[in-house]
């Protein structure tokens, strides 16, 4: 079982995506991080874990969301990461599932519906946490 | 070329070209078929455009997350999309209005320019007084000025009076005196000369300013301006002129960064000298390094307003910025003018209050007050005299003022939805007046946050009485005592703070909402007029809320929580702190803004009386949809004067159903099963509900005997009333307009019908001339009232005027408008017997109640 809070790690170019999922979490009782680009982003993941990493797809016109999924699946192996986009084309989609992404998601987005994907991701956290624990 | 010329040529040749049909414009006259087609896409692509305004109406609420991408690619489909439209309804009529591709240009210019976050282009005054000032003018006037107006305007609260002068003022005066060109260069020499950008190249950049000239329009606008508001005032008159940027007191602070020139004499030198002096505090060294771009694009708008004859003044906060824990409101008060308070130049008079009724006085400090601020009675100047001996040692305020004050302050931070720091004044007949009111900056969270405080144990031991049972409008945490609406002429008894709770929504709802804590309706949608001015005040709204009249009891004291959906018994003080500290405020987000800036140019609805329609009154996107809408089935139907013609082609039908009213129906896509208009053939869901209504027992033998139609030659019972001319319904699945003459009256209805609430609607118009046999003016109005009684029982929103009347109702389950349709048919062939009632208040109430209950022969109350 989680004692702390989750970590969220909230990564988008615009301010105002992050303003308010920062603000939707945690009033929810998560504990977010936000980044305005994806190099900051993955200098962190190297130094904090994260168990949940809600990242937009292009950044400043770069496909910096699978770059950042790449380095997630490095440094933060465990963590679930949902993809945000306003482009969701397929191509783009299909490659990010097979990268092992939790979701994709298309904005503009609901808050309930992003805060059910989000709960959905932490349930599927703490069962394998718990099952990991019980091997132990 | 114009922008027009080259859409319309585009429109012809590649992107734009409809795939329907092959007929040229110039063609004289296009076929039947074509004509149908052309007019349901016109439909579709009227529709489709509504339903994108919509979409973006909805995203004002709070409940999603959305960037700038969103309000662009929208707005970019929508104005694609109405161009369509635009185009349909001209190749439709021939091109009868090409002056609308000028209307959406106009209006397409602008929600550009505020895509590009470019200054509005089409604001030309110079000045805008506080009365004429609503919310969506903040941007030309600046955020105090519109607070200060909101203030009284919306709350009629004492203020002031005076006027803004604009922000395009403020560019036109930078044009036309080249100062943006002037302190470039300046800065450029500063630069070039290694001099650096210090206090000198501000205090010539200020002087650049001070020389500017005034243009001579401008200063006939002041000068007017001056004499409006000495209007009837035989004394001299002074004035406050004070700086209202754009973004002062918003996002970023500048609070007493900028110049105010008090007691400033109301004649025109001395007004425009004040003028330049704020304008050129734009480039003070504290003010321009604040700014992140040239000064001349933070656009700077002045207030004037007549000075207060201070006895006392001060400032009060609705809330204890160290302290939030705290439910007080501190207010600090000298002799004279507020300023000593302000700038905190005097050991002034401290209240602390209860933040609640009978708001009781807990602390109280009374200041040394050596000096005050007093008005030079010369004018010019604010002169620092001494307070008498006597006036040291006593309150400047009776306890009677400060509760009044506190009071008011509880209203003002209600209104605003955050704490508040308040300029006020009582002048020298103990009149008090606002001044100002800007966001409070809490400097201290409290050590636990009120978000830990959410998730800590308290939460759950507040009772849940509501929860996910209706559809947010608009986000957002409130609280205070139910008012249950039960007439609309309640709504005057409604009281600052309370939970407003009705069965509809309405958008007469506007006339609280300033003081409104939050609102629950049992019907409703996210996008209804009503949700959309709720968004506008920011009031927390829930709609669509099932039982909430019967579960929330009137005079309950409630907290709702329109964030998390949620309704809880009593005040939920947790929220209520979480909602004050916390640091998002949406209203004033940048995608915010500019979306609700843009729904400004595309929502509102000014054409509301068909028979009035012109291009040219065209204001908004809205309005240009309606426009096409009406005139595209005048179109089809009057205009183009080939009802006969539609009337033998075999997609007209006549209604062939057993009642005496000739209807031809014209089906333009899924309203008719093989062509046919039996009733087992119809297919329309509205038009299927009226001719249902149209057809119930009773309601045409009613005519026949109604004891109270006079038998005349030109008109005996039913036959009389068939009328061989203008009934026309076009029909498809979900949508029926139907133009029908009985008798002496003339009914327009207008219909959307389908499994989707939010597109559905319905628009009834009543008008009747007076039959010539009757003695004429009371029976016409009286009828019309009883028409207007009728369908307001149906929930309908009703105007009059004389014999006409207009309902509406928007927004309805297919059931409901199902239900509503049906009892519109019937009352469509009943009217017009009513022609003969003798109506007053009781009769009609008797015969409202009576045909409600499909009784429809009129016995006498």
């Amino acid at each position: 079982m989680m004692e702390r809070k989750c970590r969220l790690m909230v990564v988008d170019d615009e301010t105002i995506v992050c303003k308010r999922l920062k603000q939707i979490m945690e009033k929810a009782g998560y504990e977010v991080a936000v980044f305005g680009d994806g190099a900051e982003a993955i200098e962190v993941m190297g130094r904090t874990t994260f168990d949940i990493i809600v990242t937009d797809m292009r950044m400043d016109g770069m496909e910096d969301g699978m770059r950042l999924l790449e380095a997630a699946r490095e440094k933060n192996p465990a963590a679930k990461v949902i993809i945000l986009t306003g482009f969701a084309e397929t191509e783009m989609v299909r490659e990010a599932f097979r990268k092992g992404v939790f979701d994709v998601i298309s904005k503009p987005v609901e808050i309930d519906s992003i805060k059910r994907v989000i709960g959905r991701a932490e349930k599927e956290l703490n069962a394998s946490r718990r099952e990991a624990f019980a091997q132990v | 070329m114009t922008k027009v010329m080259q859409k319309l040529f585009g429109a012809f040749s590649t992107k734009k070209e409809p795939a329907h049909d092959e007929v040229r414009l110039s063609d004289v006259r296009l076929s039947l078929r074509v004509v149908y087609n052309r007019f349901r896409q016109m439909l579709n692509s009227n529709n489709h455009a509504l339903e994108i305004m919509a979409d973006m109406g909805n995203k004002l609420g709070g409940n999603y997350i959305f960037d700038i991408n969103y309000i662009k690619k929208s707005y970019s489909e929508f104005s694609d999309t109405l161009f369509q439209s635009i185009y349909n309804l001209n190749a439709l009529s021939e091109n009868k209005y090409l002056y609308l591709h000028r209307v959406f240009e106009r209006i397409n210019t602008q929600v550009n320019g505020i895509l590009q976050d470019k200054p509005p282009m089409d604001v030309k005054e110079t000045v805008m007084f506080y009365r004429n000032i609503t919310w969506e003018m903040a941007d030309e006037v600046g955020g105090k000025n519109a607070a200060l107006a909101e203030i009284g305007n919306y709350l009629k609260l004492n203020i002031p009076d005076g006027f803004a002068i604009t922000a395009g003022a403020f560019r036109e005066f930078i044009e036309y005196n080249h100062i943006d060109e002037k302190i470039e260069s300046l800065r450029k020499q500063y630069v070039s000369d290694d001099m650096g950008i210090g206090s000198d190249f501000f205090l010539r950049a200020q002087q650049i300013v001070r020389n500017g000239t005034v243009p001579e329009h401008m200063m006939e606008a002041l000068d007017n301006a001056l004499t409006q508001m000495n209007c009837g005032n035989g004394k001299a008159s002074f004035l406050a002129v004070r700086s209202s940027a754009e973004k002062e007191d918003g996002e970023f602070s500048f609070a007493g960064q900028f110049s105010t020139v008090l007691n400033v004499p109301a004649e025109i030198t001395s007004l425009t000298e004040a003028y330049k002096q704020v304008l050129a505090s734009l480039y003070r060294p504290e003010a321009f390094q604040k700014q992140d771009h040239a000064a001349a694009v933070m656009a700077m708008s002045v207030g004037c307003v007549r000075m207060v004859f201070s006895r006392v003044s001060g400032v009060m906060y609705s809330m204890d910025p160290n302290d939030i824990d705290r439910d007080v409101i501190i207010i600090s008060a000298n002799w004279g003018l507020g300023t000593t308070v302000a700038e905190g130049t005097v050991d002034a008079d401290v209240y602390v209050v209860e933040k609640r009724d009978p708001y009781n006085i807990i602390e109280r400090k009374i200041g040394k007050k050596a000096v005050m601020d007093v008005n030079d009675n010369a004018g010019g100047t604010v002169v620092t005299v001494s307070v008498s001996e006597a006036d040291r040692k006593i309150q400047c305020l009776s306890d009677a003022q400060i509760k009044d004050l506190a009071r008011h302050a509880g209203i003002i931070e209600h209104y605003f939805k955050k704490p508040q720091d308040i300029e006020w004044s009582f002048n020298d007949k103990g009149e008090l007046f606002f001044l100002q009111s800007r966001p409070l900056k809490i400097s201290r969270k409290p050590e636990k946050s009120a978000k830990d405080m959410l998730f800590s144990s308290s939460l759950p031991k507040y009772q849940v009485i509501m929860e996910r049972q209706g559809i947010i409008a608009c986000r957002g945490i409130g609280a205070g005592k139910v008012f249950h609406l039960k007439r609309m002429e309640d709504l005057k008894e409604f009281k600052c703070g309370s939970v407003l709770v009705a069965k509809h929504d309405s958008s007469q709802f506007i006339k609280v909402m300033p003081k409104a804590a939050a609102i629950i309706t049992e019907t409703g949608t996210p996008t209804s007029h009503m949700a959309n001015i709720a968004r506008e005040f920011r009031v927390p709204t829930i709609v669509n809320a099932g039982m909430a009249v019967n579960m929330l009891q009137d005079g309950d004291e409630i907290t709702v929580d329109a964030d998390d959906n949620k309704v809880y018994a009593g005040t939920v003080k947790e929220l209520l702190r979480y909602n004050i500290t916390e640091d998002i405020n949406l209203a004033e987000e940048k995608e915010f803004r500019i979306l609700k800036k843009i729904l400004r140019y595309m929502a509102p609805l000014n054409l509301t009386d068909p028979g009035s329609f012109t291009a040219e009154a065209c204001q908004t996107f809205h309005d240009i949809l309606r426009f096409i809408h009406e005139k595209g089935i005048e179109e089809l139907t009057t205009n183009t004067g080939r009802y006969k013609e539609i009337l033998r082609d075999s997609a007209a039908v006549r209604l062939d159903v057993p009642i005496p009213v000739d209807i031809c129906v014209i089906d333009i896509g899924g309203g008719l099963i093989n062509g046919k208009a039996a009733p087992d053939h119809i297919s329309s869901i509205p038009f299927k509900a009226i001719v249902e209504g149209m057809s119930h027992p009773g309601i045409w033998h009613s005519h026949a005997d109604s004891i109270a139609i006079p038998a005349t030659p030109r008109r005996r019972g039913i036959a009389a009333l068939c009328y061989h001319g203008d009934n026309v319904a076009v029909v498809s699945h979900e949508y029926v307009n139907l133009t029908m003459r009985l008798g002496n009256n003339f009914n327009m209805l207008d219909c959307y019908c389908g499994e989707n609430i939010e597109d559905n609607h319905v628009y009834f118009r009543f008008s009747g001339a007076v039959p010539d046999y009757m003695p004429v003016p009371v029976k016409n109005s009286g009828r019309g009232g009883l028409i207007a009684a009728i369908l307001r029982e149906l929930d309908m929103r009703v105007d009059t005027k004389g014999g006409l009347v207009i309902a509406r109702a928007d927004n309805i389950s297919r059931m409901e408008m199902e239900v509503l349709l049906n009892y519109l048919g019937r009352l469509a062939a009943c009217a017009p017997q009513f022609d003969a009632v003798e109506c007053n208040e009781q009769t009609i109430r008797h015969y409202a109640t009576n045909f409600l209950e499909g009784k429809y022969d009129l016995k006498e109350a």
